[in-house]
């Protein structure tokens, strides 16, 4: 059974992709199978927003939290720095 | 600068005398290390070796002639941070070396596209660990060190530096970008299984896209102007990352960040890729 849509629904625009990688930079479709996964945000217009890449250990993505939600970007990235130049 | 001096530089000897220091450390960390350490080595002592043996193009990488520096960071405009736990983890600093190796050997011109260098040691907890991050709106590079995972570090360093310099020039000469993308179509091949992995992302797009035609022409429903272009922006913005990552992946290349084995064009193949980036960059 195909999905029900509605007169005047929009696509769906791209807002995130992620890939999953092993150790040897090879896409994998399983987490479990994978080391890394590099992220990309885009814009209301498309745009590239950030790039970055997350370590993935024995199966578990740090961006997801307990309740099986993403962590909102500003707080997986908390900023604490020391200013050298 | 070319490839293997680069690479020279960021395997430089004193930075490898400290990690021998370092052996003298703690014994868990030093067993945790050991293999990265050793890799490192291995790859000093065959650095020219290798090079010869992957028997592609070198390519120039353009002046690097900063000379204002702190904490051994070579700078011009670029504000540099550094947590201080890292400078006070013998491991973190460790690696934030390789990082400060790294960064020390980009040409002026890349080095200046970041605004803000900021090495920080990982503030997940246990297992949880972030790598790489480039914001290209604040022109912020993150470089998120752990060192459970070092192996990560060089390539999450160009990685990203080679996306920072796609959307510098994708702002001051977009025409430019264009035509590589037109090239890389006509080439149709990525140079490593990584960035081939991002055909994916267009053929899912592709899909989705004619997955929902399908359902609004079941539904009876005109697809709306807004829906279009939605649509179309949905398509370049795949494509365009699909070409975005080549690139990145092409300039870990040129920057000495490729080993040979993750290569999986051909050779006449990853001619041509590189020809069309030296294009890309007026590079001779």
């Amino acid at each position: 059974m195909g999905v029900k849509m509605t007169e005047g629904e929009l696509p769906v625009p791209i807002k995130r992709i992620e890939m999953y990688f092993n150790d040897n930079r090879e896409p994998v479709k399983n987490i479990k199978n994978a080391t890394f996964k590099d992220v990309t945000t885009f814009d209301d217009n498309g745009e590239v927003k950030r790039h970055y890449s997350v370590e993935i250990i024995d199966g578990i993505d740090p961006e997801i939290g307990v309740d099986g939600k993403y962590i909102p970007e500003d707080e997986f990235f908390k900023e604490n720095d020391e200013k050298i130049s | 600068m070319k490839r293997l001096e680069s690479r020279k530089r960021e395997l430089n000897p004193d930075q490898l005398s400290f990690e021998e220091k370092y052996f003298q450390g703690k014994k868990e960390q030093i067993e945790r290390l050991r293999p990265t350490i050793e890799k490192l080595k291995a790859l000093r002592d065959n650095v020219e070796k290798d090079d010869v043996e992957l028997g592609l193009p070198d390519i120039p990488m353009g002046e690097n002639t900063h000379t204002k520096q702190k904490d051994g960071y070579v700078y011009n405009k670029t504000k540099i941070f550094v947590q201080s736990d890292i400078k006070n983890d013998i491991a973190g600093n460790l690696l934030q070396k390789r990082v400060k190796g790294m960064w020390n050997s980009l040409p002026d011109d890349v080095r200046d596209i970041i605004g803000e260098l900021k090495i920080k040691k990982s503030t997940a907890k246990g297992k949880k660990y972030q790598g790489g991050r480039y914001d290209n709106f604040t022109k912020i590079l993150t470089m998120n060190i752990n060192d459970a995972t070092p192996d990560h570090l060089g390539h999450n360093f160009f990685h990203e530096i080679g996306h920072a310099k796609w959307h510098d020039l994708q702002e001051k000469n977009s025409e430019k970008v264009a035509k590589f993308i037109q090239k890389q179509k006509e080439i149709g091949w990525a140079p490593t299984k990584y960035s081939q992995s991002y055909s994916l992302t267009k053929i899912k797009n592709e899909d989705n896209e004619k997955r929902y035609r399908e359902r609004m022409k079941r539904g009876g429903f005109i697809i709306s102007r807004k829906g279009e272009e939605i649509l179309i922006r949905n398509r370049k913005t795949s494509e365009d990352l699909y070409q975005n990552e080549i690139h990145a992946e092409l300039n870990a290349y040129v920057m000495g960040m490729i080993p040979q084995e993750l290569i999986t064009a051909p050779k006449k193949v990853m001619v041509e890729l590189l020809d069309s980036y030296k294009e890309l960059w007026g590079l001779k």
